[in-house]
């Protein structure tokens, strides 16, 4: 999506704290990734996390990492993932929900496609009825152990 | 009067808690992850939830330096210029 509209929207990454650190809320789905990072405790150490994380996704677009005091973090409430589009005017033009379920990139290009007076081609509420019904739905029965 | 007191610094004693920890873990956790992902919560504070800001605020400005470059970008510089789209995330 950022090289589709990257001509006409800017696209900036904003790296916040660790989600699921190792010495935290450490997640299965990471382990079995091997995705194993610890809070970091300097700005360089969250630089390199930064980076190794940049490079996985391949991000191909501005990558900030938000200082120690988690400031614009705090001010976004970004954690632990969430996506904003500011219109021209320098105001919020739409917020998205909070990750990871929130966290729905067609729901931006819908909004991408409004602010820049292009037809809407996504079908916003299909999508939310879709996420409502998915929470809607039980856990999965855990294995024994 | 001493139960009324005793019940008083009971409920008193459980507002505090609920304030410090809001959110407590769901139910269907299993409980070796649950005091984790309280500690996650208390941790994480203010930075999570739903938070205030709504669509028509205006956005709260920053100035963040990009990685690997010494360019230093502030969100204000692109207004009456291009739409930002802004991610917030980290790898894990």
């Amino acid at each position: 999506m950022s090289e589709k509209y990257k001509d006409q929207v800017q696209f900036l990454l904003v790296y916040v704290r660790e989600a699921h650190a190792t010495d935290g809320w450490q997640a299965k789905a990471n382990e079995r990734d091997r995705v194993l990072l610890a809070y970091a405790e300097t700005i360089e150490q969250k630089e390199e996390h930064a980076t190794a994380c940049a490079r996985k996704l391949d991000i191909r677009f501005p990558v900030m990492v938000d200082k120690m005091d988690n400031k614009v973090e705090r001010d976004y409430t970004g954690m632990p993932d969430r996506l904003y589009l500011v219109g021209r005017d320098g105001r919020i033009a739409w917020k998205g929900d909070k990750g990871p379920a929130g966290f729905r990139p067609p729901e931006l290009e819908a909004a991408i496609q409004k602010e820049l007076g292009l037809p809407v081609t996504i079908d916003v509420e299909a999508i939310r009825r879709k996420a409502a019904a998915k929470r809607a739905q039980p856990p999965p029965a855990r294995k024994p152990n | 009067m001493k139960r009324s007191g005793m019940l008083i610094i009971g409920g008193v004693a459980a507002g505090i808690v609920w304030a410090q920890n809001p959110q407590p873990a769901p139910p269907g956790m299993p409980p070796e992850q649950r005091a984790k992902y309280e500690e996650y919560v208390k941790r994480m504070g203010d930075s999570r939830g739903d938070g205030k800001l709504k669509a028509g605020d205006p956005a709260p400005d920053f100035q963040l330096k990009q990685l690997h470059s010494e360019r230093v970008l502030q969100l204000s510089q692109f207004k009456s210029k291009k739409p930002v789209a802004l991610v917030f995330g980290s790898y894990t």
